[in-house]
């Protein structure tokens, strides 16, 4: 893979992973579930 | 009755919703359509189109449920009703019933295949097949023949009726302990089978694996190489929302009926945020992960670029991967299984959100019970479904992915951000989307969804309605005077372009095909002939599709203003 290639997809992926990771830790740790 | 149901848990929502938004998109299209329009260039416009259209998008959708759900409606006709003043609201709403029922109609199709050829990889049944051989066996499955309208196939219409009895089956024991279910079980096998498939993918070394041409990560680089020249492109930056639209399921009346089963102070922010990135962590990381780079591992970036040059991966994933398995000995069947299960699970999670709005529709305005109302989506289904399996695919297939797959979702989720912004008001949306919400939305979005939302779709109509010849990177050379519609446009649609285009191009090849291999050039013609005389039989059912929706909808609301006047 060229650098540029993979700096790329690291760069989207993380921005991806972060953002998956952050919605489902604030879903699954709210307090708000429901009855 | 729909009133009494509720999403057991906010988890088993959220995976619904990803499983809806989830379809055989992730894995087949997005891979093709990234390395044939820039590669890691495709995915800047990729990332805007997903802030400035899909998220907003999704937002609305998830807000528009939960409202109309506060005044019990659990469809769209209601839902938009609730929120726009004019009385003719509810007849667009109708539009999301007909586009779930034609959808599923061909969709439900591909599902069964999805079934057969998992069942089929088990049983050792593409051991030793060239890709030759694996088409033949999804011709026998379709019962598709050159130049032959009539496409049948006992197996085939078996599988498919199966498929169908399934999606019933699941449907009829209700959101919490079916859909729910489904998806609980359904999504975290998918992300299991794709990790797998992907992780083997990877390994292939060619040092080791004397059947490999070149490395898988030469794949992922055609994937992923940036190719700055094509960002200028308007074709690249309109594929890129194109593809960002359909991957998160929008417009089709899904979102807004599985959201109207929340409370009125249940968060939609965050789960609809949730639902969004879910959907991109399958397709971008799973997707793009698996087919391109195990393709080009055996076959060569030449042999991958030539299937996917039409930005579709269906030839790859379909023809192509049964064979590839076979070079992985002992694994070869789990790694069907594993490509084909986890398609199944894409579809099937999909295919169930087709039939729930349609069900709470009927549940809701005509008192259907709930296994009632499934079997009624199941019948509807069967009815519009016969001509797509015994019918040639250029037939009724295309037609209704084309008008109600692709054209009809842009138009639906036009008019309901139109609804949503303009009519119900953004003020009063804007506090709509935040009341309960658990994930800060900044203010830009409110502009976001008010004026670039709809801009972005108004240009993507545009694209489809008048496309020009070359496609949209040819524009600067069209004259505005003489402009020419492209046969993949909507004018070229309508104009059966792309039959004419298909014609001449069958014509040259049975042309250079030797003698005692060629067709009767008659034969050709007629083909061409019926289909476009069929196709013009489908748009009038799909027409009248809409109608029967729409009479549904006039009764149900005479039968509420009785209701309400006490006769």
């Amino acid at each position: 893979m060229t650098w540029q290639a993979l700096v790329f997809m690291v760069l989207v992926w993380a921005f991806i992973i972060v953002m998956t990771c952050y919605c489902f830790y604030k879903l699954l740790t709210s307090d708000r579930e429901w009855e | 009755m729909t009133q009494a149901e509720r999403w057991a848990t906010r988890l088993g929502l959220v995976l619904a919703m990803a499983g809806n938004a989830v379809g055989l998109g992730n894995f087949l299209r997005f891979p093709a359509q990234a390395a044939k329009n820039g590669g890691g260039a495709f995915m800047i416009p990729y990332v805007v189109a997903l802030i400035l259209m899909g998220l907003p998008l999704m937002w609305v959708e998830w807000t528009m449920g939960r409202y109309g759900g506060h005044f019990g409606h659990h469809s769209c006709p209601g839902i938009f009703q609730s929120m726009g003043r004019s009385r003719f609201w509810k007849y667009f709403g109708a539009l999301s019933l007909w586009s779930c029922l034609v959808i599923a109609a061909y969709y439900l199709y591909v599902e069964s295949w999805c079934m057969v050829y998992c069942l089929n990889s088990l049983v050792y049944g593409f051991q030793g097949m060239n890709v030759d051989q694996v088409r033949g066996f999804y011709d026998w499955l379709t019962g598709q023949r050159d130049y032959e309208l009539l496409a049948i196939s006992g197996w085939g219409m078996f599988f498919f009726a199966l498929c169908v009895v399934v999606n019933i089956y699941i449907l009829s024991r209700g959101l919490a302990k079916g859909i729910e279910l489904t998806s609980k079980i359904g999504m975290p096998l998918l992300i299991l089978f794709g990790a797998v498939l992907a992780v083997r993918g990877l390994m292939i070394n060619q040092e080791l694996d004397p059947e490999a041409k070149a490395s898988p990560f030469t794949g992922l680089n055609y994937v992923w190489e940036p190719k700055w020249n094509q960002l200028g492109d308007a074709s690249v930056w309109l594929a890129a929302a194109g593809q960002i639209f359909f991957t998160l399921s929008l417009g089709m009346g899904s979102i807004h009926c599985y959201a109207s089963y929340l409370r009125e102070k249940d968060d939609v922010a965050l789960a609809g945020a949730t639902t969004a990135f879910t959907n991109e962590f399958c397709e971008v990381i799973l997707g793009g992960t698996i087919l391109i780079p195990i393709a080009t591992a055996y076959l060569g970036l030449a042999g991958v670029q030539e299937y996917t040059q039409g930005g579709s991966g269906f030839g790859l994933g379909f023809f192509v991967f049964p064979t590839l398995f076979n070079k992985w000995g002992a694994f070869a069947p789990l790694a069907g299984f594993l490509w084909f299960g986890l398609l199944f699970f894409a579809a099937i999670t999909s295919s169930l959100a087709m039939g729930q709005p349609i069900m709470a529709f009927l549940q809701q305005e005509y008192g259907y019970t709930r296994s009632r109302s499934a079997l009624a989506f199941g019948g509807l289904v069967l009815v519009l479904a016969v001509p797509v399996a015994v019918l040639h695919q250029n037939s009724f297939f295309d037609e209704f992915d084309y008008w109600a797959g692709t054209v009809m979702l842009v138009v639906f989720a036009l008019l309901e951000t139109i609804l949503f912004a303009w009519v119900f008001g953004m003020e009063r949306g804007w506090n709509e989307l935040n009341k309960g919400a658990e994930l800060w939305i900044p203010k830009v979005f409110y502009y976001i969804i008010k004026y670039v939302t709809p801009l972005i779709l108004i240009l993507i109509l545009i694209a489809y309605v008048a496309e020009p010849q070359g496609g949209w990177h040819s524009v600067r050379a069209h004259n505005w005077t003489s402009w020419e519609f492209s046969s993949g446009s909507m004018i070229g649609k309508i104009l059966h372009k792309d039959l004419d285009e298909r014609l001449h191009k069958a014509l040259d090849e049975n042309q250079q095909k030797d003698e005692d291999k060629r067709v009767d050039p008659e034969k050709i013609r007629s083909f061409y002939a019926e289909l476009r005389w069929w196709r013009n039989v489908d748009r009038i059912t799909m027409v009248a599709t809409f109608v029967f929706f729409a009479v549904l909808v006039y009764y149900a609301w005479r039968r509420r203003e009785i209701r309400e006047a006490g006769i």
